[in-house]
């Protein structure tokens, strides 16, 4: 017997379990008798035990490279490296779909085991919710497109996995990537199970938060490494394209983001219900588009080795989830009314539905522009690209009132803001703003965009430590030394202050892409061996070329000298790689290497013999900045996921200083 | 108060001279002589708008084909013979078609990329605003039938002791919440 028939038969199994863990529950919940809901979720934990099974099957036919799997195959090679070979697992499509059915899977687990405790009314629809997208992922994979297929004559050695995929960034960014896709069936699930009982409590609203960050947290990781990925493999000096498999990624973070926004309103003021329920519902919709436009072909991307004929599937699918949600709606209504009212729209409130319009903005647009050479070709018969320059002028500006109202909205008061509320709180971020927007075009910056960009960075990180400031200095009052007073002030308020640190590293963000964005340089050139090419104070002289073989892989590196100003400060050797089956696809070695805050950024693009090479050389100002910010808002995602152990006993409401009440302390 | 008396005071002054004084410098900077851009960087932007023909999803710029360096010298090559940028594009338009853009034109049925943004905006802004004009409506009906409520909620109702009383009470309160000894002193 080999490991692909063990996998075959577990992944067939898992599938028997699923459906029998959606029975289990839905009886369980309608009939209300318990013993099916547990024996339902004992179910899960069965199915989880199946796919590991599976996975560690398939990742075992890789390593004893058992070319008569048609999977391993196609996707490794006897020269390849046995961590790459391992992770080939995930390299191709069959594997893909297996490894996520193998994380919905661990999750759910995770979520029948934290949630053991939970309302009883609510988890068995959890449970059938999960097990049926699992159902729907462990039928194409055993009928449609099985990654433990057999094929009749065994090749000698298999073809390789893809060049490009044959690289660090390949074994963290799909895996994360594709967990964070996974990872919104459990809000989803959560919504889906609420809409079904109709019960929406501030129990079920803290569970799906707490899954929604998760699944936030996961997808940022997933979507930062993309950006790494591309920007150190890619060699065009970007790590953005807005590229539609790209944009596919960032569509359910976008709405994700704006659900764990207006679910505080939710929390606090009891509206918005139908709005957060469709918020999330679409995430995962998108979420789910994401994996079928990868897939389908449709679209024209740097992702197309991952093109396949499943589409259709995914797209039956989505139908499905978009009519069950709808009529789950329709059904409800009557139950999803608000209990309270808004005062005014200059208000915390106010400032959430701002965020919300912004966001769902950026998606509407990001989607719209995604799908429109779809529509184009269907409706005109003429196809057609929407490229970087549209989502530069649509979403640059809005991303940069994004930025502004995250200044504004933490530091209004819940239901109506003062005038001395506004005053007090915006005076010295206004001013820091209106010193950089004057100082900026005096010290030669000379586009408005870029410093009107810099002016609300500074005006909402201003903000933000002005608020952290005050907070420190009230407990410093009374009587805590001030490293102590910022670190009690932190850990009592995760959940708020883990916001903030997101927000500071948006902003960071913000920083590197605007400078990248308006003051990025680029310099083109073939050189003979000795000459040199300059781009901005930087003088690269071309010293030479090596070729190396090791292992199969060809290793070409050229050196170049890097000086200043005329003093040396390093040497670079940027280059190509050469896998073997893929000669006509060298990878290539880009150098990156950041002085301060500006990337010197060096791409091979080509070279003739030992004599010349052409180069293109990039200067990217800030871009280091872009990492930082994103590292800050993995920590604060974190931050505010972190459990609170904290109970404060007799007590109906969660204790919490918001400024509304706060007016009265400070 | 008259408009008179409100710019003499300071909290409006500041402001206005603050505003003014960033309108100045930007409008300096707007029309002050821009450097003529280089034949370089004039090629690169229009390499940007341009995708390449024989790549997945990367413009003329961006992509390190073959074939992308061959229209990079075209575009070069034209504009240094004198032509204007969007003479150029428009060369390319012709020769590859116009789905070689990177812009979709706006013109005719590819404008609807950029309006529907647009509209879909316009659409939610209009959206919030109706909703928070409902919202301020209920809240006033809902102050109106509760007159016991909106006596009690005043502050202009309290008495200035029962206010610092209450004051002192939450203070004390969130204090409590916050884990800190009662011994501070009121700061803001």
């Amino acid at each position: 017997m080999h490991f692909s028939d063990l996998g075959m038969i577990a992944q067939m199994l898992a599938l028997v379990f699923a459906l029998y863990a959606i029975a289990s529950s839905i009886c369980g919940a309608l009939l209300k008798r318990p013993a099916l809901a547990v024996s339902g979720r004992r179910a899960v934990l069965v199915v989880a035990a199946l796919l590991v099974t599976a996975a560690i099957s398939l990742i075992a036919s890789f390593l004893e490279h058992d070319y008569g799997v048609r999977y391993v195959a196609e996707h490794s090679s006897n020269a390849m490296p046995w961590y790459y070979t391992a992770a080939a697992f995930y390299g191709g499509q069959e594997g893909s779909l297996l490894y996520w059915g193998l994380m919905l899977s661990l999750f759910s687990s995770l979520a029948v085991v934290l949630h053991r405790r939970s309302p009883v009314h609510l988890m068995p629809w959890v449970v059938a919710v999960l097990m049926t997208i699992l159902g729907f992922l462990l039928i194409v994979l055993n009928f449609v497109s099985s990654p433990f297929d057999r094929i009749a004559i065994v090749p000698v050695d298999g073809s390789g996995l893809n060049p490009l995929l044959q690289d660090p960034g390949m074994l963290v960014h799909p895996p994360m990537l594709l967990m964070g896709y996974m990872s919104w069936s459990l809000p989803f699930a959560f919504a889906i199970a609420a809409l079904v009982t109709g019960q929406l409590d501030s129990r079920w609203l803290r569970s799906i938060r707490r899954w929604t960050l998760a699944a936030w947290t996961i997808q940022t990781t997933g979507l930062l490494l993309g950006a790494w990925w591309a920007y150190h493999v890619l060699g065009w000096g970007g790590y953005w394209g807005w590229d539609p498999v790209e944009n596919a990624a960032l569509l359910p973070w976008l709405t994700a983001t704006a659900f764990l926004h207006s679910t505080m309103v939710q929390e606090r003021r009891g509206t918005l219900k139908v709005w957060n329920l469709s918020l999330i519902l679409l995430t995962f919709m998108l979420a789910i588009f994401g994996t079928f436009e990868v897939r389908s072909g449709i679209i024209q991307s740097v992702h197309s080795f991952a093109y396949s004929d499943i589409g259709p599937f995914f797209l039956g699918f989505l139908t499905l989830v978009l009519a069950v949600s709808i009529a789950l709606f329709v059904y409800r209504l009557p139950r999803l009314r608000p209990e309270h009212e808004f005062d005014s729209v200059v208000s915390r409130e106010g400032s959430f539905l701002a965020n919300n319009l912004i966001l769902t903005g950026i998606a509407f647009a990001t989607f719209w522009g995604t799908i429109f050479p779809i529509l184009s070709s269907v409706v005109r018969q003429q196809t057609m690209t929407v490229g970087t320059a549209f989502y530069q002028q649509v979403n640059g500006p809005l991303f940069l009132t994004l930025i502004f109202v995250m200044g504004v909205g933490p530091l209004l008061a819940w239901r109506r803001a003062s005038r001395e509320n506004l005053v007090r709180n915006f005076r010295w971020p206004a001013l820091v703003a209106a010193i950089v927007a004057v100082a900026l075009p005096i010290l030669g910056i000379r586009s408005l965009w870029a410093v009107a960009g810099f002016a609300v960075c500074a005006f909402s990180a201003a903000t933000i430590v002005f608020e952290v400031w005050r907070g420190t200095s009230v407990r410093h009052h009374h009587g805590e030394s001030y490293p102590k007073a910022l670190t009690m002030l932190v850990s009592r308020h995760r959940q708020r202050y883990g916001g903030y640190l997101v927000h500071l590293g948006l902003i960071v963000l913000a920083l590197g892409v605007i400078g990248s964005q308006f003051f990025q340089s680029q310099r083109d050139g073939q050189i003979q061996r000795g000459e040199s090419l300059s781009v901005n104070g930087y003088t690269l002289t071309y010293e030479g070329i090596t070729d190396v073989t090791v292992d199969n892989i060809e290793t070409i590196q050229t050196h170049f000298t890097v000086r200043k100003d005329g003093t040396f400060i390093e040497d670079i050797y940027p280059g190509e790689r050469i896998f073997p089956g893929f000669e006509d696809q060298p990878t290539s070695i880009v150098s990156i290497t950041s002085h301060g805050l500006t990337d010197l950024y060096v791409f091979l693009a080509g070279f003739d013999g030992t004599s010349s090479a052409t180069i293109r050389v990039f200067l990217n100002p800030l871009v280091p900045l872009v990492w930082i910010g994103g590292v800050l808002m993995l920590l604060g995602g974190i931050l505010c996921w972190w459990p609170l152990r904290r109970v404060a006993p007799g007590r109906l409401s969660e204790p919490k200083t918001e400024p509304a009440s706060a007016e009265v302390v400070v | 108060m008259t408009w008179r008396t409100m710019l003499r005071r300071p909290s409006f002054m500041i402001p206005i001279a603050i505003a003014l004084l960033i309108g100045v410098v930007w409008l300096v900077t707007a029309v002050s002589a821009a450097q003529p851009k280089s034949l370089d960087e004039q090629t690169l932007e229009v390499a940007r708008q341009i995708q390449c023909p024989v790549c997945n999803g990367e413009s003329v710029a961006d992509s390190p084909a073959l074939k992308a360096a061959e229209m990079r010298a075209v575009i070069r090559q034209q504009l240094s013979e004198g032509r204007s940028e969007q003479q150029v594009l428009a060369y390319f338009s012709q020769v590859y078609g116009p789905e070689i853009l990177e812009s979709p034109p706006r013109q005719g049925f590819t404008s609807l990329v950029w309006l529907m943004p647009v509209l879909m905006l316009l659409a939610g802004i209009a959206a919030v605003i109706a909703l928070g004009r409902e919202w301020h409506h209920q809240a006033q009906v809902a102050r109106e039938t509760m007159v016991d409520v909106e006596d009690a909620g005043d502050d202009a109702a309290l008495s200035p002791d029962e206010r610092q009383a209450l004051t002192e009470l939450l203070r004390r309160e969130l204090a409590a919440d916050e884990g800190l000894p009662l011994t501070g002193r009121e700061d803001g």
